[in-house]
């Protein structure tokens, strides 16, 4: 080929582009990226706290971020020095706390929620009455964890990403038991940008992307990646028993269990849309029949938001009881519905009939529903 | 106003438009061009302190969005949106008239458009901002032969998705 025309002609393609001021755009994104993250945190340390024991494992000293270990055999993070203390932090709660919530037998199970605070990410488990903060890690400024911070849908493990030295794009995979201090060391050069960089397929599968862009499935509880073509879809979700996967591939949206499958469509509000940079499926039914969607930023932030149900047989939109802006669906393990509103939780059965309502205290009404297992 | 932020500014007003014709071409949209530099920038903003006095500003933006462009959501968004069509081609008349020239942007849009986002990457990197195979491989974060082979790949692929083209970047060629 002759490049040099190739050359020219990119160059009078590129001329298409009109110039304009982003400085304002960028500082404002820069502000939401940030915008839940501590400027100066003091805590340089990762810390792990096990609310159970009332121990904290700093594994992350240092007032630095530093570099992430070079890849290798997978080990327990602990770079020296490691700080072990019998002492719980004291603004971790770890006794339960009075809640307003009242014990509900339509909800008996535990909700995982997320809490962000200037300088650390709280995870709290709320079962009836009893609220109790289980894992807590600190702000990195700038770092990845604010936007992978996951934990599995039995509520077991906990992942996230530590961010490497290139700006909040990648970093290591790291993983633990929830509660427990201690995280093992289970890739390098993950992803950590999109709305969600790290998916649960079950509980010891977590899909996640490369920098490269390369998808990769990683066996958790075997510390090994899964052999195979992980192949090209993309926003992937799967339901809590990880057997029905939600996808998109080549534009089509699709739900299969492996043996059976079917693909949908789903017009989101034209309005809304417009100022979103897309939908995905958010939580899938253990039926693969139903989903919630939810919207993409137009940065590439984290979001566990959802707004609403797509039955996949018939590509309509489930006309949900209740009213209220919803924050959440999410279909449980136990085939029940939890749409959180502002004003609180409606449980619904699997064919949408309200079981029942569960109030929730302040202080998690405005956290993140992570997971629920009954 | 604050020194850094003054410097950032500086920076921003420079460097922007070398961005956006860059991701321009990585996107086939304007809307998406500046989402993607927007991104980088941001990026770079939470990052100046370290930055500013180092001289890789620049390349530490480039390289964020190029990885932010290969990354999934961005390719999904890409795929969706940039037009896939390619224009008739332009039969008879080779003088390079302002229309034939036109045409033949419309039919490299969207023959960049069909091309995956690595292959994109690589194209603009090579043929655009004249990087080696060494410098595109670092940015994007892979090996030269990847570089090498990707290059191969999409160059291959815009022979087939636009013969017209094919015919036009016939002869010699001149690679690095």
């Amino acid at each position: 080929m002759n490049y040099d025309r190739l050359r020219l002609d990119l160059a009078g393609l590129a001329e298409e582009v009109t110039p304009v001021d982003l400085r304002d755009r960028a500082l404002r994104t820069s502000r939401r990226l940030g915008l839940q993250r501590a400027i100066a945190t003091s805590a340089a340390a990762l810390v792990m706290i096990a609310a159970a024991t009332g121990t904290a494992l700093a594994i992350r000293p240092g007032g630095q971020d530093p570099a992430p270990q070079p890849a290798g055999p997978s080990t327990t993070v602990s770079p020296p020095p490691v700080e072990v203390t019998a002492t719980p932090d004291p603004s971790t709660s770890t006794e339960p706390t009075n809640s307003p919530a009242k014990p509900s037998s339509v909800l008996a199970g535990t909700r995982y929620y997320l809490e962000t605070t200037s300088n650390k990410y709280r995870i709290h488990a709320v079962r009836g009455s009893s609220e109790q903060v289980v894992h807590q890690l600190p702000f990195v400024t700038y770092g990845c964890e604010a936007n992978t911070l996951t934990i599995s849908p039995d509520g077991k493990r906990v992942a996230w990403v530590q961010d490497s030295t290139d700006g909040g794009n990648s970093g290591v995979l790291l993983a633990g038991t929830l509660g427990k201090p201690g995280a093992v060391r289970l890739l390098d050069e993950v992803n950590c940008l999109g709305p969600r960089p790290l998916v649960w397929q079950g509980s010891d599968l977590l899909m996640v992307g490369r920098k490269n862009g390369q998808s990769v499935l990683f066996d958790v509880a075997a510390n090994k990646r899964v052999n195979g073509d992980p192949g090209q879809e993309t926003d992937r979700c799967w339901s809590a028993d990880g057997r029905w996967l939600a996808a998109v591939a080549e534009g089509q949206p699709y739900v299969t269990d492996g043996t059976q499958g079917r693909q949908y469509t789903y017009t989101p509000p034209k309005d809304e849309a417009a100022h979103w940079g897309g939908w995905q499926a958010r939580s899938v039914s253990m039926d693969g029949r139903y989903l919630s969607v939810g919207w993409i930023g137009t940065d590439p932030s984290r979001r566990d938001d959802s707004f609403a149900v797509v039955d996949t047989t018939t590509s309509k939109v489930v006309d949900l009881p209740g009213s209220g802006d919803i924050s959440s669906i999410m279909f449980t393990v136990d085939d029940k519905v939890i749409v959180k509103r502002a004003t609180g939780i409606s449980v619904l059965d699997g064919s949408f009939a309200p079981l029942g309502t569960v109030a929730e205290s302040t202080s998690v009404r405005n956290m993140k529903l992570l997971a629920y297992t009954p | 106003m604050d020194p850094l932020l003054s410097e950032f500014d500086s920076f921003v007003r420079t460097r922007t438009p070398a961005l956006l014709r860059s991701a321009y071409l990585l996107t086939g949209d304007q809307h998406l061009a500046e989402d993607l530099v927007q991104s980088a920038l941001a990026r770079t903003h939470r990052s100046w302190s370290r930055l500013h006095d180092s001289g890789n500003a620049e390349a530490y933006t480039r390289k964020t969005m190029y990885h932010l462009q290969v990354s999934w959501w961005r390719r999904r968004r890409v795929a969706e949106s940039m037009p896939g069509d390619l224009p008739e081609p332009r039969g008879g008349d080779s003088a390079p008239d302002h229309a034939h020239q036109a045409t033949l942007r419309l039919t490299l849009r969207a023959a960049l458009a069909k091309l995956s986002a690595k292959q994109r990457a690589v194209l603009v990197l090579r043929f655009f901002e004249d990087r080696t195979e060494a410098e595109a491989a670092d940015l994007l974060g892979v090996s030269v032969g990847t570089v090498k082979s990707q290059t191969s790949k999409a160059l291959a692929k815009l022979r087939t998705v636009a013969p017209e083209l094919a015919e036009l970047y016939v002869l010699e060629g001149s690679a690095r």
